[in-house]
C-alpha cells in the first residue's frame, strides 16, 4: 500500500517536475529571442528543418486528407443530392481541425523526435555539459532557435498543406462527384470566415511552440546513454502529440 | 587562480558521494586527484564550474565564493575555466575547426577574419595541423582530447581542469597529453586540476596528489611523500590492489 502511495507521488512528482521544467524553458527561450541575430545561421538551419525538409510529407499528408474528407463527404452528399456544399466541408474542416492538428502531428512526430534524439544524444555524451563549461548557454545556442524556427514555420507550413488539401478536395470533388470547379471554390471561400483563418493560426502558432519546447526540454534533461535517448524521443512525441490535442480542444473553445 | 573547497557534500538519490571535503588547489601548479572508479573524481571536477551543484559546503574559484552563483552568474566565469572532458565534449555536428572557434565567435572575442588564424594556430599548439575540416566523428580518442584542448586554449583560461585526460589511450598517446598537460602549465602559468587513476601520469606531471576515498581527501602531498605514505589506502592505490566502494559493490 505504501509502495503503491510512492509510486503515485513518483509520477505526480515527475508529472509537476517536468511541467515547471518546460514551463522556464519556454520563458527562458523568450528571453533569448534577443539574440535572434547573432543565431541567425542556427536559426535559419532549424527553419530549413522544419519547413523545407517537411514539405514533402506535408503535400503528401494534406493532398491525401483533402482528397478523403471530399471523398468521405462527397459520397454522402451526393446522395442527398447536396454534393454541391462538399467545397464548405472541406474547406472548414482543413482550416478549422485537419490542416493545424495534422501538420501539428507529422512534425512532432518527424522534427521533434530528430530534435530529442539529436539534443538527448548530446546530453549524455557530455556536448550540453561542454557547452556550458565553455560559458555558452545551450538555451540561447540550442533550444531559442529551434523553438523560433517552429513558431515561425508551423504557421507557413500549415497553410500550405491547407492548400495542397484544398487542391485534393477539388480533385476529387471534380473528377469524382461532378462537382464544378468554380461551385467548390466557391462555397469553399463563402463558408470561411476571417476568424477562421485567425484561429487556425493561433493553433498553429501555439502547436509549433508545444512541440519544440517538449522536444527540447526531454532532449536536454536526457540521462542514462543509448537507453535514455529512445526513451526521450518517445516521451516527446507522446508528450507532443497529447498537448497538441488538448491544447486544440481549448483554442477552439475559447477563441472560436 | 586557486580553489579552496570547504565541507563540500553531495549526494545522488540518497548515496553520498562527496562528504564533508576540504580541499586547496594552489595557483599555477599542477594537482592531480586520484582515486578509484566511482570514488566521485568527476562529480568533485564539475562541482569547479558550478555544473554540479553542492548539497551544503563552500567552493572558493579565486576570490569569489561560487556556491550559490546563480547559472546566468556562472557563465562570465566559465569563460576563465576549461574543463577538458573524459568524452572531449566536442560537438559532432561541427567541423574540427568550427569547435575550436565555438568560444570565439559565441563570445566575440576575435574578429571573425582573424578566427581561421587563430584556430590554426591552436591546432598546431596541440600538433593536429590541418584538421580543421574533419569531423570529431573521424578522429581517434587522443586526437579527440588535443582538439578539446585546442578549443579550451583558445579563451585563454587561467584554470584547466581535465576529466580523465589519458583514459583509453595507449602509453604512446597517453605521453603526448601528459607532455601538453605538462607544457601548457609550465608555459602559460595556468593553474591545473586533473582527475585521473593513471599512476605514471601522476608522478610525471603532479605538483600535489590529491587521494579521494569513500567522499574524503584522506592525503594530499607531494609525489615523493605519496609515493612514500605509510597510508593502507594510498598503497593498496600504488600497488594497483585499491577498490573503492563503489567497485565493492559491483
Amino acid at each position: 500500500m505504501l509502495s503503491l502511495f510512492k509510486r503515485i507521488e513518483a509520477v505526480f512528482s515527475d508529472i509537476f517536475l517536468t511541467a515547471g521544467g518546460m514551463v522556464l524553458l519556454l520563458g527562458e527561450c523568450i528571453i533569448e529571442l534577443k539574440y535572434f541575430a547573432s543565431n541567425a545561421r542556427r536559426i535559419i538551419r532549424q527553419m530549413m528543418e522544419v519547413g523545407w525538409n517537411t514539405l514533402p510529407l506535408a503535400s503528401m499528408i494534406g493532398l491525401f486528407t483533402g482528397m478523403i474528407t471530399s471523398l468521405q463527404t462527397g459520397v454522402e452528399l451526393k446522395n442527398l443530392g447536396l454534393q454541391q456544399q462538399v467545397g464548405t466541408i472541406v474547406g472548414l474542416s482543413l482550416v478549422r481541425e485537419m490542416g493545424p492538428v495534422f501538420t501539428a502531428f507529422i512534425v512532432a512526430a518527424r522534427v521533434g523526435a530528430s530534435w530529442a534524439a539529436e539534443l538527448g544524444a548530446m546530453s549524455v555524451s557530455e556536448e550540453i555539459d561542454a557547452l556550458r563549461s565553455l560559458g555558452i548557454r545551450p538555451v540561447r545556442f540550442l533550444a531559442m532557435p529551434r523553438f523560433l524556427a517552429a513558431i515561425t514555420m508551423q504557421p507557413i507550413l500549415t497553410v500550405y498543406s491547407i492548400v495542397v488539401g484544398i487542391w485534393g478536395g477539388a480533385l476529387v470533388s471534380v473528377n469524382y462527384l461532378g462537382v464544378s470547379r468554380h461551385v467548390y471554390y466557391k462555397r469553399l471561400f463563402d463558408s470561411l470566415a476571417m476568424i477562421d483563418l485567425r484561429l487556425c493560426l493561433w493553433k498553429a502558432l501555439v502547436f509549433g511552440a508545444l512541440f519544440s519546447i517538449v522536444s527540447c526540454y526531454t532532449g536536454l534533461t536526457t540521462t542514462n546513454g543509448a537507453e535514455g535517448v529512445g526513451r526521450s524521443t518517445t516521451r516527446a512525441v507522446v508528450i507532443s502529440l497529447s498537448l497538441v490535442l488538448v491544447a486544440d480542444y481549448f483554442i477552439t473553445r475559447f477563441l472560436g | 587562480m586557486r580553489i579552496e573547497i570547504k565541507n563540500l557534500c553531495k549526494s545522488f538519490r540518497g548515496n553520498a558521494v562527496l562528504k564533508n571535503l576540504n580541499l586547496s588547489i594552489p595557483e599555477g601548479k599542477i594537482s592531480v586527484i586520484v582515486g578509484g572508479s566511482g570514488s566521485g573524481k568527476s562529480v568533485l571536477l564539475k562541482h569547479l564550474t558550478g555544473l554540479i551543484r553542492p548539497d551544503s559546503g563552500q567552493i572558493f574559484v579565486g576570490e569569489r565564493d561560487i556556491t550559490h552563483l546563480s547559472e546566468a552568474s556562472l557563465y562570465p566565469l566559465r569563460q576563465r575555466i576549461a574543463m577538458i572532458f573524459q568524452s572531449g565534449g566536442l560537438l559532432g555536428s561541427l567541423t574540427v575547426g568550427e569547435n575550436v572557434a565555438l568560444g570565439l565567435i559565441e563570445h566575440k572575442l576575435a574578429p571573425r577574419d582573424k578566427i581561421p588564424e587563430i584556430v590554426k594556430e591552436k591546432l598546431a599548439l596541440v600538433k593536429l595541423e590541418g584538421k580543421e575540416n574533419e569531423m570529431p566523428g573521424n578522429l581517434s580518442g587522443g586526437m579527440r582530447k588535443r582538439v578539446s584542448i585546442a578549443r579550451a586554449l583558445t579563451l585563454y583560461p587561467e584554470l584547466i581542469l581535465y576529466d580523465e585526460p589519458t583514459a583509453g589511450l595507449d602509453p604512446p598517446m597517453s605521453e603526448t597529453i601528459d607532455d601538453l598537460i605538462l607544457k601548457l602549465a609550465r608555459d602559460i602559468k595556468v593553474t591545473t586540476v586533473m582527475v585521473t587513476h593513471d599512476l605514471t601520469s601522476v608522478f610525471k606531471l603532479a605538483d600535489t596528489v590529491n587521494m579521494l576515498h569513500e567522499g574524503e581527501i584522506i592525503v594530499s602531498s607531494s609525489p615523493d611523500e605519496f609515493k612514500n605514505s605509510k597510508n593502507q589506502i594510498v598503497q593498496s592505490f600504488i600497488r594497483r590492489e585499491y577498490h573503492s566502494a563503489a567497485v565493492m559493490i559491483l
